[in-house]
């Protein structure tokens, strides 16, 4: 409680506290031998210390805010208040009654800065509370709104197929757009007037002979292999691939991502716990996993994996067509021809392969039935990710 | 394709339920897509008999109908019944499978007490005129359902282009249930034609190869019958139209055995028929009314006038069968797979016959059709005449194939003995010999898909079952580098999102007008686009994004900040440059309205957040310079240079590029090349911390407008050299006091050295070396 004028700590230490002490006691009493000193002082309007006491006391919590009180401050504990006078007085007391005298109005002295103090605390805590419920807002008005950021559905997807098979102890290899002919085919063992070409509706350059757009990824195996045969690969690779179609379920940019294994013993065994790991990373470990014969050009044998509808739960409906089956991806051993075409020997190794249709890993996971709608970019769906 | 339940009951015996039935065939690898129940629902028609017709007005018949209770009278639209005819009625009450029930209703003061039913209404017919007569011992009063076996249960199988060689037909999907269920293959013997009898038509086939076998034999009318009503229904169910006896007898063996066959109306053919290829330029009126032009490359059956038939793929209404066909001359050929897929797909003709030849088929598979069509014509009033034609031989069976079945346990990771093999390929019709691990196989005509080891695994796969696959995770491989881009590309994405971006993904494939526009022609074009605003490959990510923020300016959305990664392709000398691109675009309000003050971006909204992503990226020292691209606005534009290189550009849509995209707002749009991001990707390297304390200095310069901020930067950093920790401006002004054409630029210096503390005697020293310097070059004088 310091700040007050005239009540530095210095100054109190330097007071004669002592001999106050039975000069304050003489006071208790009208007929004492105080009365005639404090009236000889001039202290006309005070009965005695007490009365000093009750009335400041009574300043002090009348104090309504901290102006009022600092000047109740100066009214009785400032240099000129009646406090400070009577201190002052104590050295014309009687000798013996200044021990006394000085106890008492040092107790009071103390006992009246802590009244300020508390009294200062008091206003301070309903001062705050004041500001603070002026300072209330509403809080339910909106926030201020900042841009936010976001990834595009497909990449959600494809950054889960990657995480998938990257734990797996696959790593990323990537190839032209534009590729040869021969590796988007002859390599891949489907040659001219192979019917498979009719399931890939081919965009060919212009002025670029032997070239197209690749229709599938698959022709990075063949670039993957190519640079590792002898040794073993375990790669994916993910990108756009191209065919000439355009409806509610082709678009004719769509992306692609494909797994290969390749090495001595690589059997169907290793591609089924691979395709079944991957499947419970995309989908759940809950997933239920199908695998049916199928036929691609580039494995022998092969197989398409299905997994339960992910809509139905298996019980069938538009989606499933009733089959409570969904189709997911298609994989197989890779065929003997490619398998020498990546310059490998089928006597001695094997492999697997696997790709998977990016948009309908999207479509699935986020329930977007348009595939068009992938490619719109418009922001009333990108928000929503 | 499709195969009804009953059929593959009839060749094989009782089968499990039709879901069960489903699952194996899916299982086999013949994946059902879909399972249809053809005439379910109806409940109520019996089977009656016409007693009496009447006329009620010219187009309706009052019938009088026996039926079990007594008689009872419809009316009805159809023309084709005769007294005597046994046909379903459907009574008052009778439910339809299309949902309806019948009552009785009034024509013309005639009340019709329910109705006749045509096989379009019972679900197994497309005829919607006619009533369906039943055979004549359909017990009269029996219920129309079970008499028909309704529902009949169809099963729609997609093959795959294996499969489509050899189970385009209901014997083909026999043969695999067979397998499955250990029951004898269904078969036909091949006839053994003998040298021809008959002399005209005389046939030649001119290319060989475009045809290895023309087999054909000649058939005459001998009674004037209807296609019997279990064969019209298989025709039905299998997806193909009734039409008339002959020509549903060849479809019929088609579907059955799949051996395609055409018809010719003798007395139409003229002259002796060859078989050759088509000239350039001859045209064709096929069955289905259409004139084409054909190619050399498309095989024709032409008589001494021209083209009767594209070989293969569809008939000429020249030479069509009609009523009035008493003979007819019936090919059964095979013919070049290859080339009937390419007359196939450019005249956009997938006929059932096209389809099958197209995947090829077994070399005896036309002396087997011809067999069948002998046991089979009388049934519809024809008859085969003795002899037959054959040019061309049947190829011999292909040589075994050697397998070694410990190949075949690694392949498919199971412990399966030589035996165990041999046992399953047996189910398939497959006949091996075995001499230890080593098998020598030989397919049955009919799997001209197995040509190889591996396809002989595939067979052994589907015999034991793919369910009973282990799993066991592949052993490691070597790790191998993967391509830099690609987490280049997923960062920058990355750091543009956290910048407010939303990720864009757009066709790669645009319209080239609109890169010419944009000043970036297209490189690479689409010899065979789909349209034209998908004709070329794009050489910039800009076109994507501005169509973008096209659309979403006409869909209501006004904030846009969009980010796209991709591949732009360009043309070098030797082929195709595919380089990864970033693009980003801006447009409208940084945020979505509100309360608070709006926030319409700029040039230097798109500045910053390249800055802020370069920098976030590890690409320091970047510089910005003016730049001329004619796609961005002249003033407001800028080159985005690192370390020497070209990054890309940034800048404002060009006003006129704007408009012509439809976009009214000012759109704010950057592009840099990842590739070179990468070359200019610095280390990570760790500086240390100062260790003595900085001092910062304000200066405001004032400089003519004409200079550039940078030529100021340049000076600065040049004249502190090391003594400049940082730098930054944080004011430009222009206005009273500071004097017209002049700016005054507001910099906060933080010096500070690496190995002393400096004094205000150093900072004063080197500050006025600075003031000197830029009064120098730029007549600069301290604000
Ligand atoms: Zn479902």
């Amino acid at each position: 409680m310091n700040g007050a004028p005239g009540c530095s700590p210095g100054e109190r230490g330097a007071l004669p506290k002592r001999r106050w002490y039975r000069g304050v006691f003489a006071t208790s009493s009208p007929m004492g031998a105080g009365s005639s000193f404090l009236l000889r002082k001039g202290w006309v309007a005070v009965k005695d210390v007490e009365a000093l006491r009750s009335e400041a006391l009574a300043g002090i919590a009348a104090a309504l805010d901290e102006a009022t009180l600092e000047r109740a401050r100066v009214e009785w504990l400032g240099r000129k208040g009646p406090l400070m006078d009577a201190l002052r007085g104590i050295k014309d007391a009687p000798a013996a009654e200044r021990r006394d005298l000085g106890l008492a109005l040092n107790r009071l002295r103390d006992e009246l800065e802590a009244a300020m103090a508390a009294r200062q605390a008091e206003l301070r805590e309903t001062a705050l509370a004041v500001r603070m419920q002026a300072e209330t807002l509403d809080v339910t008005l909106p926030g201020r709104p900042r841009a936010l950021g976001g990834p595009h559905p497909l990449q959600l997807a494809e950054d889960a197929l990657v995480r998938a098979l990257r734990q797996l102890g696959f790593r990323l290899a990537e190839g032209p757009e534009v590729e040869s002919e021969e590796l988007n085919f002859e390599a891949l063992n489907i040659p001219k007037d192979h019917p498979a070409r009719e399931m890939h509706d081919t965009f060919f350059v212009a002025d670029l002979p032997g070239y197209v757009l690749r229709t599938h990824t698959s022709p990075v195996q063949i670039r993957s292999m190519r640079a590792h045969a002898p040794a073993p690969v375990r790669i994916i690779t993910v990108g756009r691939v191209y065919r000439r179609d355009d409806d509610v379920t082709h678009s004719p940019v769509f992306h692609q991502m494909e797994g290969l294994a390749i090495g001595e013993g690589i059997g169907m065994q290793h591609l089924k716990a691979t395709l079944y790991e991957f499947c419970r990373a995309i989908f759940g470990r809950d997933v239920r996993i199908r695998l049916r014969p199928s036929y691609f050009p580039f494995t022998e044998p092969s197989a398409e994996v299905d997994i339960g509808c992910v809509f139905c739960g298996g019980n069938g409906c538009r989606i499933c067509k009733g089959t409570g089956f969904i189709e997911i991806l298609g994989s197989g051993m890779v065929h003997p021809h490619v398998l020498r075409e990546g310059g490998y020997d089928p006597q001695i190794q094997t492999g697997f392969a696997f790709g998977v249709g990016v948009e309908r890993i999207a479509m699935l996971r986020y329930g977007i039935d348009d595939v068009r709608l992938l490619f719109q970019n418009d922001l009333r769906l990108l928000r929503q990710f | 394709m499709r195969i009804s339940h009953a059929w593959l009951s009839e060749l094989l015996g009782p089968l499990p339920a039709p879901n069960e039935v489903a699952q194996i065939l899916t299982q086999q690898g013949l994946e059902v897509e879909a399972l249809e129940r053809l005439g379910e629902g109806l409940a109520g028609a019996v089977v009656a008999q016409v007693m009496e017709l009447s006329a009620v007005t010219p187009r309706l018949t009052r019938v009088v109908l026996h039926t079990a209770q007594g008689e009872a009278i419809c009316v009805t639209g159809a023309s084709n019944l005769a007294q005597g005819d046994r046909v379903p009625y459907a009574p008052p009450g009778t439910r339809l499978p299309d949902g309806r029930t019948l009552e009785t209703t009034d024509f013309h003061g005639v009340a019709s007490h329910g109705m006749l039913l045509s096989a379009d209404e019972i679900g197994i017919g497309a005829d919607h005129d006619g009533i369906l007569i039943l055979p004549e011992d359909a017990p009269l009063g029996a219920d129309v359902a079970s008499y028909l076996d309704l529902p009949e249960t169809v099963y729609e199988i997609g093959l795959t282009p294996s499969f489509a060689q050899h189970c385009q037909s209901a014997h083909g999907v026999a043969r695999e249930l067979a397998a499955f269920l250990l029951r004898p293959l269904p078969n036909v013997q091949a006839e053994q034609l003998a040298s021809p009898a008959q002399a005209a038509p005389r046939v030649e086939v001119e290319d060989a190869r475009a045809c290895p076998l023309y087999a054909g034999v000649w058939l005459r009318r001998s009674a004037l019958l209807q296609t019997p009503l279990w064969m019209r229904r298989r025709l039905w169910a299998s997806g193909m139209r009734p039409v008339s006896p002959v020509v549903d007898l060849t479809n019929y063996i088609m579907l059955e055995i799949g051996q395609p066959l055409h018809p010719f109306a003798e007395s139409k053919v003229q002259g002796a028929i060859s078989v050759r290829r088509a000239a350039t330029g001859e045209e064709i009126e096929t069955l289905d009314g259409v004139r084409r032009r054909l190619e050399k490359d498309d095989i024709v059956i032409a008589d001494a006038s021209g083209p009767v038939a594209l070989a293969g793929v569809m008939g000429s209404a020249r030479a069509e069968v009609d009523a009035e066909t008493e003979r007819v001359f019936l090919e059964a050929a095979l013919f070049a797979p290859s080339m009937v897929a390419r007359t196939m797909r450019r005249l956009g003709l997938r006929s059932e016959a096209a389809q099958r030849f197209a995947h090829g088929l077994a070399a005896d598979l036309p002396l087997r059709a011809i067999s069948r069509l002998r046991e089979l014509a009388p049934a519809v009033g024809w008859e085969v005449l003795p002899g037959a034609l054959l040019c061309g031989e049947v190829a011999p069976p292909p040589a075994a194939i050697a397998v070694d079945a410990g190949s075949v346990r690694t392949l498919l990771g199971m412990p399966l003995t030589a035996q165990q093999q041999v046992a399953v390929l047996g189910r398939y019709g497959f006949a091996v010999e075995a001499d230890g691990d080593a098998l020598s196989v030989r397919p049955p005509r009919d799997r001209i898909d197995v040509r190889e080891a591996c396809d002989v695994a595939e067979e052994v796969l589907r015999g034991v079952g793919i369910d009973s696959l282990g799993q066991e995770l592949p052993p490691p491989a070597p790790a191998v580098d993967e391509p830099p881009l690609y987490d280049l590309r997923r960062d920058a994405l990355q750091v543009f999102m956290a910048l407010g971006y939303r990720a864009a993904v757009s066709y790669s494939l645009v319209d080239p007008s609109l890169l010419a526009m944009l000043g970036q022609p297209a490189e690479v074009e689409i010899a065979n686009a789909l349209s034209v605003d998908l004709g070329a490959l794009r050489t910039t990510l800009r076109a994507g994004l501005l169509q973008a923020v096209a659309r979403n300016l006409a869909r209501g959305v006004g904030e846009i900040a969009l980010v796209e990664a991709g591949r732009v392709f360009h043309r070098s000398r030797t082929g195709i440059l595919e380089d990864e691109s970033l693009a980003f675009i801006l447009c409208g309000d940084r945020a979505p309205i509100s309360r608070f003050p709006r926030q319409p971006v700029d040039f230097f909204d798109l500045k910053g957040d390249l800055e802020a992503g370069l920098a976030a990226l590890r690409i320091s020292d970047v510089t910005f310079r003016p730049g001329t691209d004619t796609a961005l606005h002249p003033g407001r534009q800028a080159e985005v240079w690192a370390d020497e290189r070209r990054l890309g550009a940034i800048g404002e849509v060009h006003p006129k590029i704007a408009e012509q995209l439809g976009i009214e707002v000012r759109t704010l749009i950057g592009e840099i090349s990842l590739g070179a991001v990468l070359a200019a990707h610095g280390d990570l390297v760790a500086r240390p911390l100062p260790r003595y304390p900085a001092l910062l200095r304000d200066v405001a310069v004032v400089v003519d407008d004409a200079v550039p901020y940078t030529a100021v930067r340049q000076e600065v950093r040049e004249v502190l050299g090391g003594l400049l920790a940082a730098d930054a401006l944080f004011d430009v002004f222009a206005g009273t006091p500071v004097p017209p054409g002049k700016k005054s630029l507001a910099l906060r210096l933080t010096l500070q050295s690496p190995d002393r503390t400096l004094t205000e005697a150093d900072a004063e020293e080197a500050l006025s070396r600075l003031l000197r310097r830029l009064a120098d070059r730029f007549g600069a004088h301290l604000r």
